[in-house]
């Protein structure tokens, strides 16, 4: 840094020294876990057939997920952020609960709307659709936890943008749909992009909602942390260097997420 | 194509009333917060106003009746074909210039290569094709403002809204928009707000003055700056007004401060109301009273001396007096003291006070 960029800074040296700790806090265990791993069974240890299938539902459940969660998630985000209605408040409250919920209390919920003795079970039973255990069920509690990520950045983003590019946009003659498609939307696709890989982030991580919602079997909804899990007990190498996967698939989350957030913050400056 | 609007907004107090014949442009101004805003928003159909009604050629643009007597229309915005300029140009910065004015046609339908025909044709009429390729983030802000304006009108719109188009703009680029302007408003109908005498003699055929959510004054440019109603008016025109009943030769000013001696013949009868504008460059100001018997005289307390480049105004509490800073010198000491204000009667414009409808407290 050039001695011209240096400027007062205002940090004690007490503040920078429990910074210290907080930092070696996170970054510990992470070096403890990664001296831990058997590197020379590592490749063996993560091709595993159980391990293979357990890495592959979790991103193929993930992704399904994400797309869920845009799907559902930017209408909630537009309906948050562009209407006032009676309520509104309680209800955004109550659609972001999952973000402090304990995973396994909303996999009991989902359990009592979908499962077979559930709100909605009968219903699907006599369609002849089984949720609870399956796949599908991995997804629907995957969503559940990951879809306030997407609603939250998305409805922070819009209301930075505000409405004036809208308006403008309807008095030129662009009908409701118009304007979403060719105004709103374009203004912020960094910030569906972010949330969607937040969203994704978080549902590869998921574990407390889907073990009590989908249970753990192999190849339909054993995902990768639920395995890591299991493998602890018997084969603890083989944990370990499935864990060390989820933190480099994480790691390119974060940075990727990262790079598509900057250029959104960037626009909101611009446009405020 | 014909305008009219009734506007009732009743927590702020707006009750306005105003047409815009076929091809003409009505200037609106007002001070801050008088509900030029509120007007303009109501027609564009951003914002419901309680009650009113509002046609556009044969099209109602909202029929709101009081308490609810009646079918309630409220045609949305997109669906109006009025167009708004606004302050700030607003493009939209995820599209090319040539995309931004684009868009209008695009929406009504029109096919991409037609759509871009259309553009190219408006940003010609702008003198800004060169611009086309370039990004919104790109251009000055007197660029921005012109392709703001060919976007508007490429939607061909019946009633063009323009929201203080000029007040962004750096002073030096804001004559070359306004002449642009000028240019593309004739045979438009078009509504335009302003804080801008200026804009209002060059740009509008008709004015109208906004105060506390009324009109106050209306008529051509020259009427309502060479003969102002009010304060307001006066203060745009850079006019002293002086407003009050006439006796024999003088003026009584209604709040009773100052008479005016030495009024010339009386073109309106004794007793009535008489209203005298005059500009402040043409009063001389002096501590003894004048010497020539045919200026018009009135004495009055000078309340301070304010610089204002080269020249230094003086003020009273009716009058003020642009006067030379060799002047302004020799009446320091005068300040909180009485002085004699006086003016040619070639200077003055004397005319029968009109009462305005809803006269602002």
């Amino acid at each position: 840094m050039s001695p011209a960029a240096k400027q007062y800074s205002g940090v004690p040296a007490w503040v920078a020294a429990l910074a210290v700790v907080g930092a070696t806090f996170v970054l510990l265990p992470l070096a403890a876990m990664v001296l831990r791993v058997n590197w020379a069974e590592f490749i063996p240890l993560i091709s595993s057939e159980s391990s293979v299938a357990a890495l592959l539902l979790s991103l193929r459940t993930s992704l399904a997920a994400t797309v869920l969660c845009v799907i559902f998630g930017v209408p909630m985000a537009l309906v948050l952020a562009r209407t006032d209605f009676w309520g509104q408040k309680l209800l955004r409250s109550l659609v972001l609960l999952p973000l402090v919920l304990p995973p396994v209390v909303g996999g009991i919920a989902l359990l009592y709307t979908f499962g077979r003795r559930g709100l909605l079970g009968q219903t699907f039973e006599v369609l002849g659709i089984d949720i609870a255990f399956t796949t599908t069920a991995v997804v629907l509690a995957q969503t559940f936890v990951a879809l306030p990520f997407l609603v939250l950045s998305l409805e922070g983003a819009l209301r930075t943008v505000g409405t004036r590019y809208e308006a403008i946009g309807a008095t030129l003659g662009a009908g409701p749909s118009t304007v979403l498609r060719r105004i709103t939307l374009p203004l912020v696709v960094p910030a569906v992009v972010s949330g969607a890989v937040l969203s994704f982030a978080r549902a590869l991580g998921e574990f407390g909602a889907t073990l009590t919602f989908a249970g753990s079997l192999q190849g339909s909804t054993r995902t990768l942390p639920l395995e890591i899990y299991l493998q602890r007990e018997t084969d603890p190498d083989t944990a370990v260097a499935l864990s060390l996967v989820l933190v480099v698939v994480a790691i390119v989350i974060v940075s990727l997420a990262h790079r598509t957030g900057r250029p959104s913050l960037r626009r909101a400056r611009e446009l405020s | 194509m014909t305008f009219s609007v009734d506007l009732h907004v009743t927590d702020r107090d707006v009750r306005l009333h105003l047409t815009v014949a076929a091809g003409e442009t009505v200037a609106v101004l007002g001070p801050n917060g008088a509900g030029k805003s509120t007007l303009l928003n109501s027609i564009a159909g951003l914002i419901r106003p309680d009650s009113g009604r509002s046609q556009l050629g044969g099209t109602v643009l909202f029929d709101l009746p009081a308490a609810g007597s009646g079918r309630r229309v409220w045609r949305p915005a997109h669906r109006r074909g009025v167009s708004l300029l606004a302050q700030e140009p607003l493009l939209f910065p995820h599209l090319s210039v040539l995309d931004n004015v684009a868009f209008a046609p695009r929406s009504a339908g029109a096919s991409a290569r037609h759509a871009r025909e259309t553009a190219m044709h408006w940003l010609r009429q702008v003198d800004a094709e060169p611009l086309a390729a370039r990004r919104p983030a790109e251009l000055s802000g007197g660029q921005a403002q012109r392709i703001a304006v060919a976007r508007a009108l490429a939607s061909d719109p019946g009633l063009l809204l323009l929201d203080e188009p000029l007040a962004a703009l750096d002073i030096s680029v804001a004559p070359a928009v306004r002449r642009m302007l000028r240019r593309v408003l004739v045979d438009r109908s078009a509504i335009i707000v302003t804080h801008d005498v200026l804009d209002a003699y060059t740009l509008a055929d008709r004015v109208i003055i906004v105060e506390n959510g009324r009109i106050s004054d209306e008529g051509t440019p020259a009427e309502v700056f060479d003969r102002p109603r009010g304060a307001f008016a006066a203060g745009l025109a850079g006019l002293n007004l002086l407003t009050g009943i006439r006796r024999g030769t003088t003026l009584i000013t209604a709040d009773a401060v100052a008479a005016v001696a030495n009024l010339p013949e009386p073109g309106v009868t004794e007793g009535s109301p008489l209203s005298l504008a005059v500009r402040p460059a043409a009063v001389a100001v002096s501590i003894a009273p004048p010497t020539d018997p045919r200026l018009i005289r009135l004495q009055a307390e000078l309340i301070d001396l304010e610089p204002r480049g080269d020249f230094v105004r003086a003020r009273s509490a009716v009058l003020a007096a642009d006067v030379s800073p060799k002047e302004a010198a020799q009446l320091d000491t005068a300040v909180g003291s009485p002085v004699w204000f006086s003016f040619p009667t070639s200077a003055a414009t004397l005319y029968p006070t009109v009462p305005s409808e809803n006269s602002a407290p």
